[in-house]
């Protein structure tokens, strides 16, 4: 029966054919890069641009020298806030949704869902930009909305402000993405067969219930892949901040995430020069929490949560 | 009172659907709405519709004066293009060998062609760039587009060897006792059948190149290569005070993308929530 | 008491029009059988009692109350789907003890009715297990039981036992209708396979696009069938029809002729006219070999399947009109054979132009 014969050995010519191209360009511009940039962290350049190899000094330094460490502690720490906050806020409104999508007899249903998916289809970049008019007191549009609603007094410059800029730019972030939990829940939910929800309208139960029950048990394993892809894509963040705040990620580096710190890391700004090796240093640290979590995603919820047959 | 109960829960679930769709919906709104007025209408009266007074082109006029708008546009539909049909041509194959050839490694082929759906292909970008620079394809189209290959490779491949399983076996079977070679069998019987997942590989392909900003900024920023991300970001970044230019280059890069949008959306849908499913 | 009345019972989904004007009673305890090709309305049917669909017009009556707009939960009946409907992240016990828990009733009687009702199926072992790991038959008692535990005035059952293999369904069967004994239930089955209903019923209901074509006991419908449809569908192997017309009508007795002049004659009160077809309905097992001489129909024997205590003769009239007989285990029979049979008068049914049978 040819190829496909039970022998393990064989490797015949036109299995290297079929894979040869797709590996070559994955290993030679995915693969190289990431693991050449983990050897490049272990090295320091001088002002010859010769590389000499310092084991793991440049990470010491991005730990605790306090030029370096304020920048990524403060980095860190404000990408675990976007993180929670899309944990928080995304992905309950986006199930929310989904829910209410999936309900029986709903008419409209396509209608909503490809109107509030749309937001995700279009570029980061616009998407912040758009939102920057929008919450620009210049323009206004979100004063004369406020009062609308009787609530001028509420209006702040929130994108200008250092309390209030990174939860307003999580909040765009969700504002845009929250259709990839909808549509993935939506998914799920849909795969649950009509009769277990019946089964449960008969066993007394209200739309509530049988979510709460019977639905929302059965699409935990997509919940949890929700979650690890929020956590990959926000510790990956850049073009939101970058387009909005620009490479400084102000007011005050109040809304610097991972993503932001290592381009300035890496190209330099204003007075201090670019510096490859401390960028493949930080690119390495995100690296490594993003492996974190997805390990932890595969080794630890992917096991505990069980996906049922449906 | 059972039917007044009904009534009233499913009016609630629309008025929540479309709340939501509204918040969704106005921002971008507001921007096309805005980019077809005079700058003083978008002060004075941003939230109402270009009137007779209160229109005015004159934002776009000024965009594609002093900007490239054509050449970002050639450039974005190149690369997407580009990288669109090889990442489908060389996903198909890899998956096929995958998912049909048993050879040793082959499990391990499988894996480490996977860590690239989780791993961000931009944390090897001080290497990458080296790499591009190496290979004298700095500030070139072919250096996005092979990043972008390697980038989409990976769930690619993923999604179209789950569906290869699924063509029955004795399809190729019979193929092969009739002697036809291992080529043919791929491109006349197995490309046609894959057509369903294409549209599936196609959107998880295509919206992310399109909407890059990280590479066409590292990689290939020079004038006559910037995508319409990057063109955008840089436009703005020059006349953020001009409201009529800065609206009206937002409006030219929503609007194809909402129309390619809204005449796919079915199959966009479609292809989303299939590959979600597994 | 817990019967159940259908008045004038039309259901539409959109323009498709799938119950016409269903009317019936099913009295307390009765075990009633819905029987009918797929597409003919039977499912259907009975979730519009369970109320998972509304009725377009129509009254549903349960002990006497109008159900139309009542909820499932409140209408007291319990459903056994065709594909279970377990719960697959529940173990056995939680999904017999889910609709009671929602019930707010007590733990201690929610613990004494599961177990009851586990041991009634011999689950007692499996409480603790997931639907995952039970065997196709014990799943279907897991979904008998998740009804039983309710204590519902009637039990609905769709098709339930259509994923089982064909041992498996015979067992099952019986232990169906003992339960029914036992509990003394009210209980709606449907089915497309007639010997279930057969086997199954008090009193069978035929349905046909949406329409009932007859109400009654088994044998009723079997010794009496009301219309070709009923004829055709109870019954295995399939009543043999053939085409003929009227002869003559002499008083109360009609003749009617068949292939080669044969004729045959009924006493029977349904006006009929000289000429008019009619068409003849005859059991394979109420055909019986007979000499030339006597012989009503003359047949060449295509296929002789042997199943030991009867052997079926697939046959071929003249005119290529093909036939049933069932004859003796020990019958001689074989392919290419010509055989002469005949029947007992009162054994053969005659069906006017219309279908109806004649009285």
């Amino acid at each position: 029966m040819g190829a496909s014969g039970g022998k393990l050995s064989r490797f015949p010519h036109h299995v290297w054919v079929f894979l040869a191209p797709a590996t070559i360009i994955y290993t030679l511009f995915m693969i190289y890069p990431l693991l050449d940039s983990i050897r490049l962290s272990l090295y320091t350049t001088d002002g010859t641009g010769a590389y000499h190899f310092t084991g793991l000094a440049n990470y010491i330094t991005l730990i605790t020298d306090p030029q370096w460490s304020d920048a990524f502690w403060n980095a860190l720490k404000n990408n675990f806030i976007f993180f929670c906050v899309h944990m928080l806020v995304q992905n309950p409104i986006g199930i929310m949704l989904a829910a209410l999508l999936s309900l029986p007899k709903l008419t409209g249903r396509t209608t909503y869902r490809t109107l509030i998916f749309m937001p995700t289809m279009l570029s980061v970049v616009i998407i912040g930009f758009i939102w920057q008019l929008i919450l620009s007191p210049l323009w206004g549009v979100s004063e004369s909305l406020l009062t609308f609603i009787g609530l001028a007094d509420w209006f702040q410059p929130w994108l200008g402000q250092e309390g209030t800029a990174l939860l307003t730019l999580s909040l765009i972030s969700v504002w845009q993405f929250v259709g990839i939990p909808m549509m993935l829940i939506y998914a799920a939910l849909l795969n649950i067969p009509e009769d277990l929800t019946e089964g449960a309208i008969i066993d007394g139960a209200n739309h509530w219930e049988i979510f709460w029950h019977i639905k929302l048990p059965l699409i935990l394993p997509t919940i949890a892949m929700v979650s690890i892809l929020t956590f990959v894509a926000n510790f990956n963040a850049f073009d939101l901040i970058y387009s909005v705040k620009g490479a400084l990620a102000g007011p005050d580096f109040s809304t610097d995430i991972m993503g932001t710190l290592f381009y300035r890391t890496f190209f330099g700004f204003q007075l201090q020069l670019g510096n490859p090796t401390m960028g493949a240093t930080v690119a390495t640290m995100m690296f490594g929490v993003i492996l974190v979590g997805v390990l932890f995603y595969l080794f630890v919820l992917q096991r505990k949560l069980r996906r049922y047959a449906l | 009172m059972q039917k007044r109960r009904q009534a009233i829960s499913s009016t609630a679930v629309h008025a929540i659907l479309f709340s939501y769709m509204v918040i969704a919906l106005w921002p971008i709104f507001l921007t096309i709405i805005n980019s077809f007025k005079s700058r003083k209408a978008i002060f004075r009266d941003p939230l109402g519709l270009p009137g007779a007074d209160s229109f005015s082109l004159k934002g776009f006029e000024k965009v594609l004066l002093r900007s490239d708008f054509e050449i970002y546009f050639m450039n974005s539909i190149t690369v997407t293009v580009a990288t669109l049909v090889l990442v489908l041509l060389l996903g198909a194959m890899a998956a096929w060998a995958l998912s049909e050839y048993r050879f040793k490694g082959n499990t391990w082929l499988g894996i480490y062609l996977a860590i690239g759906i989780m791993i961000p292909i931009r944390l090897g970008s001080v290497s990458l760039l080296q790499l591009i620079v190496d290979l004298n394809l700095a500030n070139t189209l072919t250096a996005l587009v092979l990043v972008y290959i390697a980038q989409s490779l990976p769930l690619a491949i993923f999604i179209l060897s789950e569906f290869m399983q699924q063509i029955p076996k004795d399809l190729k079977e019979a193929a092969r006792c009739d002697g036809v070679s291992e080529y043919t069998i791929f491109f006349k019987v197995i490309l046609p059948l894959t057509r369903p997942a294409i549209a599936t590989v196609g959107v998880f392909t295509l919206v992310p190149v399109w909407n890059d900003l990280w590479f066409p900024l590292i990689l290939a920023p020079s004038k006559a290569t910037q995508t319409i991300t990057l063109g955008v970001q840089q436009f703005i970044g020059q006349y953020v005070t001009d409201w009529n230019a800065v609206l009206a280059s937002l409006t030219l890069a929503i609007v194809p993308i909402l129309i390619i949008y809204i005449l796919l959306s079915r199959h966009l849908i479609r292809g989303i929530t299939a590959g979600a499913v597994k | 008491m817990s019967d159940i009345q259908l008045k004038n019972i039309d259901k539409a989904f959109g323009k498709v029009k799938v119950l016409h004007d269903v009317n019936m009673n099913v009295n307390d305890g009765e075990f009633v059988v819905f029987v009918g090709p797929s597409g003919c309305g039977k499912s259907t049917l009975l979730r519009v009692i369970a109320g998972l669909e509304e009725v377009t017009a129509g009254e549903i009556f349960i002990d006497d109350e109008l159900v139309n707009t009542v909820q499932p939960r409140e209408r007291g009946i319990a459903m056994v789907f065709q594909s279970y409907a377990l719960y697959p992240h529940m173990t056995v016990y939680k999904n017999m003890s889910f609709g009671l828990k929602l019930k707010k009733h007590n733990k201690q009687e929610i613990d004494d009715r599961v177990r009851k009702a586990a041991e009634t199926l011999q689950l007692t072992d499996y409480l603790a297990r997931r639907p995952a790991e039970l065997s196709g038959g014990q799943r279907q008692r897991v979904a008998i039981g998740r009804a039983i535990v309710r204590k519902p005035k009637v039990f609905l059952f769709d098709e339930p036992l259509s994923n089982l293999d064909a041992a498996l369904r015979v067992q099952t069967r019986i232990e169906i209708a003992k339960l029914h004994k036992k509990l003394d239930a009210t209980i709606i089955y449907v089915t497309h396979d007639q010997v279930e209903a057969m086997t199954l019923a008090d009193k069978i209901v035929v349905l046909n696009d949406g329409r009932v074509e007859q109400v009654g006991a088994p044998l009723d419908l079997y010794n009496n069938p009301a219309n070709i449809f009923v004829a055709g569908f109870i019954g295995s192997p399939r009543m043999n029809f053939l085409k003929g017309t009227v002869a003559s009508v002499k008083g109360d007795t009609v003749e009617i002729r068949l292939l080669d002049d044969k004729t045959v004659s009924f006493a029977h009160s349904t006006p009929a006219n000289e000429n008019d077809s009619a068409t003849i309905g005859i059991r394979p097992e109420h055909l019986l070999l007979a000499g030339a001489a006597d012989g009503l129909l003359k047949a060449e024997v295509d296929v002789v399947e042997r199943l030991g205590d009867v052997s079926y003769l697939y046959c071929a009239l003249s005119d290529g009109t093909p036939i049933i007989a069932s004859a003796p285990g020990t019958s001689l029979a074989k392919t290419g054979d010509t055989i002469h049979l005949t029947a007992r008068t009162e054994k053969i049914h005659v069906f006017g132009p219309d279908g109806n049978a004649w009285k």
